[in-house]
Parts: C-alpha cells; structure tokens; sequence
C-alpha cells in the first residue's frame, strides 16, 4: 500500500514538472513578426524634431533615455548606472552603465550622452524647458558626467525621463548627430531593442531585433528596467481606418491595433480571439479658453464656464460609456506622485448655471457670440464641442461653433483673435508638474494670459523648480491647484482612456501610456 | 492625323500653367499651417519661425510664386514638407500602386460592363435585361467605402481568402500580389460595370435599330457577328468615352478605396497631403491629375478615329 502511495506521488510529482515545463516552454517564445496597426503615420522618425508622440511610441523600441519611467510613475536609472544630486540641487552626477553595446556597433560613452543632450537641448520640446535653467555639463570621464545648474533644478530626472509627446531625452550615437546636425535624422543608431530595419512613408516601419542588445538589469517594469526583445520583428502599419484596424485583428492579419471604437468592446470582449486593453491613465479634456480677448480675459467670465457646464453630462457626449472616463479636478491622476485630492474643491464639477449667470455678469459679458473652435476629426473634439455649445446656449449665452480639420484648428488657434473656447485632448502621464509651465502662465503655449493671476502663477512655478525637497514641493503644488481653480487659465474636464485590442497570441502585452512590444512574445 | 496630334500637345502647354497657377494660389491661401502640423500640438513659437524659415514658407507669396514657377517648369516640385524627399520622387513611388489598382479595375470593370450592357440589349425588355439592369443600377448606387467594407467583412474577415489592407508589389510578392490587388480593384470595378452597362445597353439599342443591322442580318450573317462587329463598334463612341473618363478618375487615385485598404497610391497620397498642409505634393497632384485628364482626353478622341473612320482630324 505505502509503495503504491509512493509511486502515485512519484507520478504526479513527474506529471505536474512534464507540465510546468511544457507551459514554461509555450511561454516567453523568441521568434516571429508582429504587426501592429497604429492610427496615423508621422513625418519622419528623429524625436527632437517633432511634438507628435507617435514617433516617441515606435522609437521607444530604439533609443533608450538615461533615465526611464517604471508602471508607478517613479523614475529609474536606465542608461544611467546609477546617479547622484546634490544636496543644493544644482548638480547631478551620473555614472554611465559599461559595455551598452549601439546599433552603430559601438559601445555607448559619455561623447553619445554629451552630443545628444545638446541636440535635446536645442531642439526638443522638453529641452527647452531645461534651458534657461541650465549652466554646464562636465565630462568626467568616458561613463561619468556631471550636469550643472546656475540655481536648484528639482525636475531635471523626471523630464529627461518624461513620456509627454516626444520630450524625453534619449542617447543616440554621436557619429549620427555629427552627420545630421539639426536637420531630421534619417539613419538611426541608438542603444534600444530593436533597430530601424526599413521605413516606407505612409505604409510601415518595419523594426528588427538587435542581437547585441544590453539589458538594463533592473527588474522589468514598463519603460524601465530589463527589455527583452523576444520578437524578431515589429512592424508599425500605419492604418487610418479604424474599422480596418479591427478587421485585422479579427483575422489575425494584425496582433495589435491602436485606438479602436471604443463602442464595440462588448463585442471584442466577447471575442476570445481578442484582448481588450483600456490604458489608464492616458488622456484628459481640456477646455482652453482665450484669456487675451474679452470675455475670458477676466477671471470671474472663466470661472464662469466652469460653473456653467454639467461636466457628466459632457463624459457621455464626449466619450460614451462610463468604463473609459472619470472625473478628476487634478492634472495628476490618483496614485501619481503629485495627484491633489482637493483640487478644484467649490469649483469643479459644481453645475450651478445661476452662478455662472452671476460671474458673467460680474464680469461685464456684454453678450458677444463666444466662438468654439474645434476639430471635427476627433470624436471627443467634435462631440464635446457640441455638447458645450448646447450647454451654453440653455444658460442664455449665444455660441458660435466652428468646427474645422486639425491644420486649420492649428492654425486659428494661434492667434490672438477669432476664438473664445478650444477643445484639446492633453496627456495625462505628465510625471513633474513642471511639465505644466509649457502651457500654464504668462503667454504659454495659446492661453494668451497676460495678467496679475499669470504673473502670480509663474511665480509659483519659479519657486516648484528651485524646491528640491518633495513634501516642501508637493505643497507648492498645491498653491498651483489652488491658484489654478481660483484663476481658471484653462482646467480639465475630465480623465479618458483610449481602447486598443490586441490578438491573444500576443502575450505579456502591458497597457503603458505609449504601446511597446519589448518583453511579448506570440504565442504558436 | 500627325498634325492635329501635334496641335493638340502644343494647346496642352497654357492649359497646364492655368493649372499651375490656380494649385499655387489655392494651395497657398486655403487655411491650415503645415509648419505647425509637422511640429505638432506643443510647437514653441521659436520651433514655428525655424522650420518655416527652413522651409522657405517666410518668404512673400509673390516671391515663392515665380521661385516655384520657374523650378516646375523645370520639371522641379520642390520637396515633400512633410516626407522630407522630392515630390516627384514621391508622386513616382505612388503612381505605380494606382496603376496597377486602375488597370486591373478597369479590365474588369469593362469586361463585366460590355457583357451586362450587350446582355441586356440583345435581350430587351427581357428578364436578362431587368438582372443586367438591377446589377448595373446596383455598381453605380452602391457607396464604394461601404462596398469595400463589407467586401473586407466577408472575404477577408469571414471566409480569409484575402488580407484586410495592404499593397505588395509583383516584385515583392510575385503572383500573392494578385491577393492585395483583388478586393479594391473589384470595387472600383463594380462601380465602372454599372457606368459601363448602362451606356453600352443605351448605345446598342439604338444601334440595333439601324437599318445596317437589319441588312448585315438579312443578308445571313451570324448574330454573333453582327452583335460584336456591326453593332457593338459602331455602339462605341459613347462607350469610350466613358471608359476613358472613368480610367482618368481611377488613375487619378481614388482616395475612399485606397485610404480604405492603405494603397500607397496617388489619392492616398494627396488626402493626406491635405490633411497635412504638404502643399508642393497637393500642387504636384492636382497638375497630374489635369494631366491625365487631358492625355485620356486626347487619345479618347483619337479612338474615334478607329470606330468610326468617316472622322477627319483638322
């Protein structure tokens, strides 16, 4: 009897390891092609040359930055070893990892750093908001440098790191920027996954794994940590139909699909052949009003709007199903670092069309239509936009919709006359609230706020720059909420999420603010 | 006949700088800023002023009128804003897609056409005409992107006899090639079928009535005979001229269906030239559209010579 029990254990024992290694060995494939379908196609492929995020989401694939975001938002040494600030914050050492091999089949040194960075610098988005408040950077030796501010940076790591559109800084070979110079990149050596195989304009960016990849060996964690490219290609097919991204999927001609409807995913749920991805956090509305012309030059007419709009009723026009939004006062969602719970608190979402009758009138509104401008391309645009100027119109107030494709939005909305109120879609993974000065104070981005309160506002983000301590920082932070809801330059209506869908065979797929395809494998 | 085919090309000169002249102007006063479009949402205003002086767009309107004058009459249009190459480098790699998509929609557009138009008139008033009637009512009714769709939904999604979207060339691909090319070119020839079959039935019907076609019969030729070389080339003018307007709209890109399954062809390219701001290659389209319209032109009313040789060219 005990020898029959032995050999029964004996034999499940041998089972359950044939088992386990058979599903070890169906997991984690090396192998075969990807091909995703992503909604638009770009100009070109050099990040520092554009604001369009696209480029960063297939680049992420081939250059890496020094520093990286993990899932929480917190940022970690990628390229970067490891690194040290100074207690006045006015310098950052970094210590370059050894032997990261480049797709130029040179090891990465301090020269790729040093000639990248005064690329970003110059040329790119989140550059320009280090610049005024950079001093120097000094070569210590070929994997250390020390960067240098005449005043304490607090951001430095978090936008060289930043997943906003293309601001993050990546290192590239120093023999392409010698080549290219300011100009567009069109050949590319970084130190990432995969390498530039072939880019057709307008069809595909076919993407092929680099053998000699160095791995971060820090634990894999979205954007930061260890990469493995189990894919021996990805394949970026630029597919403007939506409905032709689904049927892709359905018949496994695609493994991924960027942005589909998000009114079919009772469907797709139902598919077993598809997996839904909802990505949270991913994008807010904004209502960006024209401070620089009457009525919004005054405060009260701002506040105004805000309470003149049902801000509910606006996330069923604007996105639908209840799944994909949220309210939310705050710039940073919940669980980021400088998420502010009493945000907005009296303000947002407060539907109180009396009161803002009241503020308009406090605010001498002499009637004038209010022009809405907005694209009609974009559903949340065209559909919020509506939903406003039907809002409006109940309270009294004469709008006049303008709805137009994106190169005459663009257009328009720069200048300082023509429109009231603009719809925007804003990322919403912004890791540092500095990144917010882009837009927010005196004459940024197209508020055209030039008063007291956009005074006042710059003077608080002066003050968050230089505070390198993170509670002292985070109640700044609060300041800017409050003098935000209180002033009102421009404010966030509401949190959405786009829906992809990928193919079940694509396994270990994270749904990050930007898709990537390191650490996926397909499955037979 | 040599003369009048001179004089012809010779006219084509003023028409296509009218052309020219109107894409300039059009192109350059339409709203929508490209620089800002290639920069995207966040631009600085210093990024704007860089790029448009690159790209020479901060020069008088006048001044980079007669500049871009003078390059197209060369044979230059300037480099794509966006694509960052030349626009006739771009506009060549995209005519060859459309090429081949028009050709093959074409084939059998007029194939299904002249046999659903000859159909119906042998048959009049017959239930062969009502079916070739109703089918042709149908290709020209039917809205070719909700065609493609559900072509998409059936053949590609449902029974996966072709891919969803794609293009591959024959070089690329070999004869699989024929796989990418099936769907869009269908659609467009349905659509040419109905156009096809309706005029070729019209044209017939009168043709039958002639008193040639009561001889050519009386006098014991077959019906098929007299059907195919009585009839049916005398029943052409009409016909062709159709045709070749419609082989002008295919090869001029047809954007619904090439958007549809992402052709890289010429319409694909010039909506997104649009969408883009990317004038040079909107200016480059629109003059090679007027150009195939008058080239299609021209050897239309040279066929006609063909069918009918009691025209004389002057």
């Amino acid at each position: 009897m005990k020898k029959l029990f032995t050999m029964t254990a004996v034999l499940i024992l041998l089972t359950t390891l044939i088992f386990s290694l058979s599903v070890s060995a169906q997991e984690e494939r090396y192998g075969g092609t990807l091909n995703a379908a992503v909604k638009m196609s770009v100009a070109h492929l050099d990040t520092d040359n554009s604001t369009d995020s696209m480029i960063s989401s297939m680049m992420n694939h081939v250059y890496e930055g020094l520093f990286e975001f993990d899932k929480n938002l917190q940022v970690q040494p990628h390229l970067a070893e490891s690194y040290q600030v100074a207690e006045d914050g006015r310098e950052y050492t970094v210590n370059l990892r050894r032997g990261v091999m480049m797709h130029n089949g040179q090891e990465m040194n301090a020269d790729d750093v040093l000639a990248s960075f005064d690329r970003w610098l110059r040329l790119n988005n989140g550059g320009n908001i280090v610049e005024p408040y950079f001093d120097s950077v000094e070569k210590i030796n070929d994997y250390k440098i020390i960067f240098k501010f005449a005043e304490p940076y607090a951001p430095f790591l978090n936008i060289l790191a930043s997943p906003v559109s293309n601001q993050k800084f990546v290192v590239r070979a120093e023999e392409i920027i010698d080549k290219f110079g300011d100009s567009v990149i069109t050949e590319h050596a970084g130190t990432g996954p995969y390498k530039v195989e072939n880019w057709i304009p307008d069809q595909n960016l076919t993407l092929e794994k680099f053998d000699n990849y160095t791995a971060s060996s820090l634990e894999s964690s979205f954007f930061a940590g260890e990469r493995t490219p189990y894919l021996d290609r990805i394949v970026f097919n630029f597919i403007t139909d939506s409905q032709v991204r689904v049927s892709g999927i359905q018949t496994g001609q695609f493994q991924f699909a960027e942005e589909v409807p998000r009114d079919q995913y009772q469907i797709f749920k139902a598919n077993s052949d598809i997996n839904t991805q909802i990505i949270y956090p991913d994008k807010m509305a904004v209502l960006i009003t024209n401070n620089g012309v009457p009525p919004f030059n005054n405060k009260y007419a701002r506040q105004a709007l805000v309470y003149a709009l049902d801000f509910e009723e606006l996330g069923y026009a604007m996105i639908g199903n209840p799944e994909f939004w949220r309210l939310e006062a705050a710039l940073h969602e919940e669980g980021n670092p400088w998420h502010d719970e009493t945000a907005g608190e009296g303000i947002y979402g407060v539907y109180d069309p009396e009161k803002a009758k009241e503020l308009l009138a406090k605010a001498d509104y002499d009637g004038t239509p209010l022009v809405i401008l907005s694209g009609q391309d974009d559903d949340m645009e065209r559909n919020g936009a509506i939903a406003i100027k039907d809002q409006l119109e109940e309270i009294g107030i004469n709008v006049e919709l303008q709805l137009f494709d994106r190169p005459t939005v663009v257009e328009k909305r720069a200048k300082l006359e023509g429109w009231n109120i603009h719809l925007s879609p804003f990322i919403k993974t912004v890791p540092d609230p500095q990144i917010h000065q882009g837009w927010t104070g005196t004459n940024k981005w197209i508020t055209n706020w030039d008063s007291e309160e956009s005074r006042e506002m710059d003077e608080i983000f002066e003050r968050m720059v230089k505070e390198v301590d993170y509670d002292e920082r985070y109640k700044i932070v609060q300041e800017f909420y409050d003098e935000m809801w209180d002033s009102v330059p421009y404010f966030n209506i509401l949190d959405f999420s786009r829906l992809h869908i990928t193919r079940s065979n694509l396994r270990n797929y994270q749904p990050a603010w930007q898709p990537f395809f390191w650490n996926t494998w397909l499955e037979e | 006949m040599r003369n009048y085919i001179i004089k012809r090309i010779l006219l084509l000169i003023p028409v296509i700088i009218i052309v020219a002249v109107i894409a300039f102007f059009i192109t350059n006063l339409m709203p929508g800023d490209p620089v800002r479009v290639i920069l995207g949402n966040f631009a600085t205003e210093e990024q704007v002023l860089r790029l448009e002086q690159e790209l020479g767009l901060d020069q008088p309107l006048i001044i980079r009128f007669f500049s871009w004058l003078s390059r197209v009459i060369r044979g230059d249009f300037g480099n794509s804003l966006y694509l960052n190459a030349p626009v006739s480098e771009v506009l060549l790699n995209r005519i060859k897609p459309t090429f081949m998509i028009a050709v093959t929609a074409e084939i059998i557009g007029v194939s299904l056409g002249l046999l659903l138009g000859i159909t119906a008139a042998v048959n009049h008033r017959k239930i062969l005409d009502q079916f070739s009637i109703t089918i042709s009512l149908f290709g020209i009714s039917i809205p070719s992107f909700w065609l493609s769709l559900m072509l998409i939904f059936v053949f590609a999604v449902q029974l996966r006899w072709f891919p969803v979207s794609g293009f591959k060339s024959f070089s690329e691909a070999g004869l699989g090639a024929f796989r990418y090319l099936v769907l869009p070119s269908f659609t467009l020839a349905f659509m040419q079928a109905g156009l096809v079959a309706r005029m070729t039935r019209s044209a017939m019907l009168d043709t039958l009535k002639q008193d040639y076609i009561r001889t050519a019969r009386s006098k014991g030729i077959s019906a098929k005979n007299v059907i195919l070389k009585h009839a049916l080339k005398n029943a052409m003018l009409p016909i062709i001229t159709v045709i070749g307007h419609n082989f002008a709209i295919l090869l001029g890109g047809t954007w619904i269906i090439e958007t549809i399954f992402v052709i890289p062809g010429t319409g694909f390219l010039a909506i997104n030239a649009i969408m883009r701001r990317d004038i040079p290659v909107i200016q480059a389209c629109i003059i090679f559209v007027a150009l195939i319209y008058i080239v299609l032109n021209l050897l239309v009313d040279i066929s006609y010579g063909f069918f009918n040789p009691k025209i004389k060219y002057k």
